[in-house]
């Protein structure tokens, strides 16, 4: 089996001290078009990318990304233009692209089908928000098949014994939710989020990446060097692009100043 | 044996049910089912909530034999009277026995959504005899819909908010007040209002909600010394049929009946018939059958009766209609609407429109059931939140 994109890149960031910024976008948002190349400017200036395949009624998401998510399914995005989208911008990058959504699109498409069309078309991992460990056993099995990772989310209130247990099943990299709430930028670090990633990091050697509310090289150098491997930043793009007007500029300059931030680990350790 | 065998451990009803929610919410759903399953055989709270069913809410409600319409369709036909309970319909059993539960488990906040406002009126009832904070999630549209509810809800203490997200009704609703608790877990209980989400919400709804059908075997037998042929209930989530449906369901002779929305008519796509036109899928924590696109994108619905108007149903009505045990049929706005003007000028009782669904049905099918045969409807409310509605559409008010 190929080594998957999401291990070797880890695996290269370790290498070189670096962490890993991890970027989210919604897939036909602004437009299916524009989406495209927004990603383009992502994948030049980011370590992994989380796709986000809308669905009608995203729970775990704040007003940002639900805005975000109504704006391309108003575009008419489905699940195979997801997959074309994928297979366009596959030929021009090797970043690891991980399909985050929720399971209903996965169940409607068909789960083997929609793993392997995965590794068909050069997806790396999938984060499915409302499918925890309990329900997962046969995605887990079908991911598994075809070196499509998928990546499990923890919050802070996932208890010692539980956290141990998804820790045995974890591939890629882990995912913590830093806050209790859903996606959104934030203002503050909460002190319980940096203890989860000290736990968290004794216990394992998975990659850890932190996420929600990231949104400045603050946050970014705070949670690193606490521990993690990655942060994942996400509503504040989609921010800058509904509120910026030369936002292309904008993403660029701003994702510098956050991939500048996952290099400064080098002088704190 | 049915009564007891499901859900299984893991919450599912055969396949269907189970709890497919964000890992955030994992721990907060086991630390609610191992607080139900403590208090739910405890003597002690078992009499407390029923001291506040009893001389509160105003249980048992009667079981009312329809002199008229029985005459009129020859069949004996009994009302389950939920719409004489407090606040006009079965939804106060749910909210006070998980608004009792959450003060147990030492909660002083308490989230809900709701779409017409019967289960955001129930719950506010619920909290501020508790003495709890009520937060009440509404889709702008039903909130300009229903401004008198808003209001009775705000008399009632609770603090209501709009919704503007994606279609901006129930399902939008339900989809805040899973955030809100998402984001305020420690305080929070969320206070679903029908047999839906995950897992242990399906189970411990249907429970608070047997009651009705617990009173109704009891009624039903002083009155006829027999059970009844067939039992009919409208079917939104939920919650009131499996209330109804859940005592009697090994007593194998008689008939369960659920009514789903047809809205406009299963064509035009405007309805909420779950089984008619829905797939098996995942929404708000739960597989069962949702009104869903090719590509599973959930789909607006429509009825007349906001109650009915919802995109999934109950996990266990799907297990139900699988194995048989229970068969769903759905009835037009405009039978609903017949039906509702029907009952209220034969037996001199306004149902919900909800509820009329249910005698919709059997004033369009009474004629399978042999005469004299006993049918119990289960009027689960009142229709005076419907008086509105249905004289504009008769255009005597504007």
């Amino acid at each position: 089996m190929k080594e998957n994109r999401i291990d070797k890149k880890f695996k290269e960031l370790k290498e070189n001290n670096e962490g890993a910024l991890i970027t989210y976008f919604t897939l036909g948002f602004p437009s299916i078009e524009e989406s495209k190349r927004i990603i383009e400017i992502l994948s030049e200036n980011s370590d992994l990318i989380e796709l986000g395949i809308p669905f009608s009624d995203p729970i775990a998401d704040g007003p940002t990304i639900q805005k975000a998510i109504d704006i391309a399914l108003k575009n008419k995005i489905n699940t195979d233009m997801c997959f074309n989208l994928v297979s366009e911008l596959r030929k021009k990058t090797d970043i690891p692209f991980i399909f985050m959504t929720y399971y209903n699109i996965v169940l409607q498409y068909g789960v083997e089908k929609f793993i392997k069309r995965c590794e068909d078309v050069g997806i790396d991992g999938i984060l499915i928000v409302d499918l925890p460990l309990e329900e997962a056993g046969d995605v887990l099995k079908l991911c598994e098949k075809h070196n499509v990772h998928f990546i499990f989310l923890v919050a802070l209130n996932t208890y010692r014994e539980r956290l141990l247990k998804i820790l045995q099943h974890a591939k890629g990299f882990l995912y913590l939710i830093a806050f209790y709430g859903v996606t959104g930028a934030r203002e503050k670090i909460e002190e319980e989020t940096l203890n989860k990633i000290r736990f968290i990091k004794k216990h394992s050697n998975i990659p850890l990446a932190v996420g929600f509310g990231v949104s400045k090289p603050e946050h970014v150098v705070k949670y690193l060097s606490s521990g993690a491997d990655g942060v994942v930043i996400g509503s504040k793009l989609i921010d800058i692009v509904m509120k910026e007007k030369n936002y292309k500029k904008r993403l660029r300059e701003f994702l510098m100043e956050l991939k500048d931030a996952t290099v400064l680990k080098k002088v704190i350790f | 044996m049915l009564i007891g065998k499901y859900p299984d451990k893991s919450g599912k009803f055969g396949k269907f049910g189970g709890k497919f929610i964000p890992e955030i919410l994992i721990p907060a759903v086991e630390e609610l089912e191992k607080a139900y399953l403590k208090f739910k055989d405890d003597p002690k709270f078992k009499k407390e909530l029923d001291y506040y069913l009893k001389h509160y809410a105003g249980r048992p409600t009667p079981l009312t034999y329809c002199e008229n319409m029985s005459k009129d369709l020859g069949l004996k036909i009994y009302l389950k009277r939920e719409d004489l309970l407090h606040t006009g319909a079965h939804k106060l059993n749910n909210t006070i026995g998980q608004a009792l539960l959450a003060k147990k488990m030492g909660k002083r906040r308490i989230v809900a959504e709701t779409g017409a406002g019967q289960h955001g009126v129930a719950t506010a009832t619920a909290a501020a005899l508790f003495g709890m904070e009520c937060q009440i999630y509404m889709g702008i549209k039903d909130y300009e819909r229903q401004r008198l509810n808003v209001f009775r809800m705000e008399l009632l203490g609770a603090k209501v908010t709009k919704v503007y997200s994606g279609s901006q009704t129930l399902k939008d609703a339900i989809n805040e007040a899973i955030r809100d608790w998402i984001t305020n877990l420690k305080t929070t209980h969320y206070l679903l209002g029908s047999v839906l989400g995950p897992h242990p919400y399906p189970m411990m709804i249907r429970d608070f909600q047997s009651i009705i059908g617990k009173e109704t075997k009891e009624q039903i037998l002083k009155f006829e010394r027999r059970l009844p042929d067939a039992i009919i209930a409208c079917v939104g989530g939920g919650s009131n049929a499996i209330g109804i449906f859940y005592p009697f369901l090994d007593d194998e002779d008689v008939e369960l009946i659920g009514v789903e929305a047809g809205g406009k008519g299963i064509e035009t796509g405007e309805h909420a018939a779950r089984f008619a036109t829905g797939r098996e899928g995942v929404l708000h924590g739960t597989y069962t059958y949702v009104l869903q696109d090719e590509y599973g994108q959930i789909l607006d619905t429509h009825s007349i009766a906001a109650g009915l108007d919802y995109p999934a149903i109950g996990p266990e009505h799907a297990l139900l209609r699988e194995i048989g045990r229970a068969k769903y049929y759905n009835v037009k706005d405009e039978e609903a609407l017949y039906a509702f003007e029907y009952l209220s000028k034969m037996e001199g009782i306004i149902p919900a429109l909800e509820s009329a669904h249910a005698v919709a049905w059997l004033l369009k099918n009474y004629e399978k059931f042999d005469k004299n045969d006993i049918i119990v409807i289960n009027l689960s409310g009142r229709g005076d939140k419907d008086v509105q509605l249905v004289a504009k559409l008769k255009g005597v008010m504007e």
